[in-house]
């Protein structure tokens, strides 16, 4: 499993968001999971059952926290007070790294909760590298910015997704939290090959995968997480941890949430793609060494 | 700000400006894009055609529509879970259309949707036309079921041991609300889904509020229970003097009833030590809120 900087040296396995419906049965279940990804601003509160439960799963289980609520592209900069409420969660999840989404969400104090679409030209890369500069520096902990599934694209863009992304990344010196879902549904919605997506990105800057399900619209995708994870997302994650390495790797299962038992199932059908990814890798690492 | 960091910032607003824009009540029920003729403002069409990219399978307007519609439906789903004896209360189509008509005027302003609902009893006094006919219930109604949100995330403070309730500044809990209603939306908010609401509770609402009630977390459960007029009063004031010999000089509750309150106050653990002052919220009055009206927006 890869360690890296992007990981702060941890190595984590499979994992699974950590979703209301679920709490009863992992508290007195407690079955064994690698890990669990907790929405940030789900825990961002003084006190009350969020926090309650959360102790609890701590005392057992590894937490990541990922975010919804930073917007690293936002024009107008980092909300400082969400960045304190976040780096106080940090400091109580002792969270291996944290990670949050390539886009932005809010404008002029007035919250979207989408996240919303940025057109990839150098100046969108600029902000966004400095805003999670600062968001890294603040926290104190390595971050992973995530690829957003999107419905829009931008006639100002002057580069592609992925070499947004690179630049950001690269600008930014943070990691990559691949959604290979993500890259599948922009694919379809945007009309362009998801390997090229894969194949691009800097791998060694790749923390953690997202795996999950969507809806299928005629003409068009809609990044739900209410289903199993298809066989195409399958053959692009394989490809994926070719490229990367096995990675620590979540499941996003967010509505019409089926039993624990069948989220954790269908998680672990990621290790099915690890071991021919271990030797691949190493040959890999081989040829370039 | 740089030049380029301008033009993204005038992008960001313009496209928050056209995912704000009224919703359509049956667009909840539409698959078919793009909007139809009038339900979007010429700037949301311009947006779509001077900045976003259509391909054959998805024109702009149909793209920057798909944005449109997931924002309101996200917001008016979270409503929906968080309101349901209101929506009950309202019926489905007033409280639509009163969802709709407050997140128009009063946008999230939080980071999570947790809060999207918290000035909506503020809002329901000062448009009391949106309240399906029953103002105050529905007022009142929002403001419990508010409290509950809140309550969900407030923090349990150490209770105090009995013993050492004379020598220490008191408080309550952070995560218990009081409220004196004039109505019996605790009662209201109790019933199935399918049973109808009776008369009785929807009678219009007359002198002093006289329905006291107490929510607050116990148990990893949230619990709405009704308290007596003068245990109300009593906790008022230890909220406000922080100790109890004081609250019970001033009352005149006989020693019986606050013996047998006591206990349960301590069952509960509504007592903790005074760090910051304890929350207490009462709606006594509707009058002196400056929101300002508004005209109905009808779009269902």
């Amino acid at each position: 499993m890869n360690a890296s900087r992007f990981t702060n040296f941890q190595s984590l396995g499979i994992g699974i968001g950590l979703r209301v419906p679920h709490y009863d049965h992992i508290l007195s279940e407690r079955p064994t999971v690698d890990w669990f990804e907790i929405i940030s601003e789900n825990y961002l509160v003084d006190g009350g059952r969020p926090l309650e439960v959360l102790e609890q799963i701590m005392a057992q289980y590894q937490v990541v926290q990922h975010g919804v609520g930073l917007y690293p592209g936002s024009a107008q900069g980092l909300n400082w007070d969400h960045l304190r409420k976040l780096k106080a969660l940090v400091r109580r999840t002792k969270t291996p790294w944290i990670s949050d989404h390539l886009c932005w969400g809010s404008v002029d104090g007035t919250f979207s909760h989408d996240l919303l679409p940025l057109p990839y030209t150098r100046e969108a890369a600029a902000k966004c590298a400095e805003n999670l500069r600062i968001a890294q520096d603040f926290l104190e902990v390595p971050f992973a910015v995530e690829n957003v599934s999107s419905y829009a694209e931008f006639k100002d863009s002057t580069m592609t997704e992925w070499e947004f992304l690179t630049e950001v990344v690269e600008l930014a010196d943070c990691g990559i939290l691949l959604d290979v879902n993500n890259i599948y549904v922009s694919s379809v919605n945007h009309g362009f090959d998801p390997l090229d997506y894969v194949n691009h990105v800097p791998h060694e800057r790749v923390a953690q995968m997202h795996i999950a399900g969507h809806s299928r619209y005629e003409r068009f995708i809609i990044d739900t997480h209410d289903h199993p994870v298809i066989d195409p997302v399958w053959k692009l994650y394989a490809r994926a941890i070719e490229l990367c390495g096995p990675t620590a790797t979540l499941l996003e299962w967010d509505d019409k949430i089926p039993p624990f038992a069948e989220v954790h199932g269908e998680a672990l059908k990621a290790k099915r793609y690890w071991k021919h990814a271990v030797a691949h890798h190493q040959t890999e690492v081989a040829h370039v060494g | 700000m740089s030049a380029e960091s301008k033009n993204l910032l005038s992008l960001q607003r313009n496209f928050m400006s056209a995912i704000r824009e009224p919703v359509f009540g049956d667009s909840r029920e539409l698959t078919a894009l793009p909007p139809r003729d009038g339900e979007v403002t010429a700037g949301f069409c311009a947006l779509a055609e001077n900045e976003i990219v259509s391909t054959p399978n998805l024109e702009a307007r149909e793209r920057l529509e798909l944005y449109h519609r997931q924002y309101w439906f996200r917001l008016l789903d979270s409503i929906d879970e968080d309101f349901p004896a209101l929506k009950r209360l309202l019926g489905k189509e007033n409280f639509w259309r009163l969802i709709e008509a407050y997140l128009e005027l009063v946008p999230s302003r939080s980071f999570t949707l947790r809060h999207l609902g918290s000035g909506l009893a503020d809002f329901l006094r000062v448009n009391p036309g949106l309240a399906g006919g029953y103002p105050v219930h529905a007022a009142e109604l929002a403001r419990l079921e508010y409290a509950l949100c809140e309550t969900f995330e407030q923090p349990k403070r150490p209770a105090i041991a009995p013993e050492k309730i004379a020598e220490t500044r008191l408080a309550l809990q952070p995560h218990l609300r009081l409220f004196a209603f004039h109505t019996p939306v605790d009662e209201i908010w109790r019933l199935d889904d399918e049973v109808a609401i009776p008369v009785e509770l929807l009678a219009p609402p007359a002198g002093e509020a006289k329905f006291h009630v107490a929510i607050f977390r116990h148990a990893a459960r949230q619990i709405i229970r009704r308290i007596e007029a003068k245990e109300f009063s009593l906790l008022q004031a230890i909220a406000a003097t922080g100790s109890l010999a004081a609250a019970f000089d001033a009352s005149d509750a006989t020693p019986e009833e606050v013996s047998a309150w006591f206990q349960s106050w301590t069952g509960f653990g509504w007592l903790c030590e005074r760090e910051r002052s304890g929350k207490i919220e009462i709606i006594e009055s509707a009058s002196n809120q400056k929101l300002v009206n508004i005209p109905l927006h009808h779009n269902s």
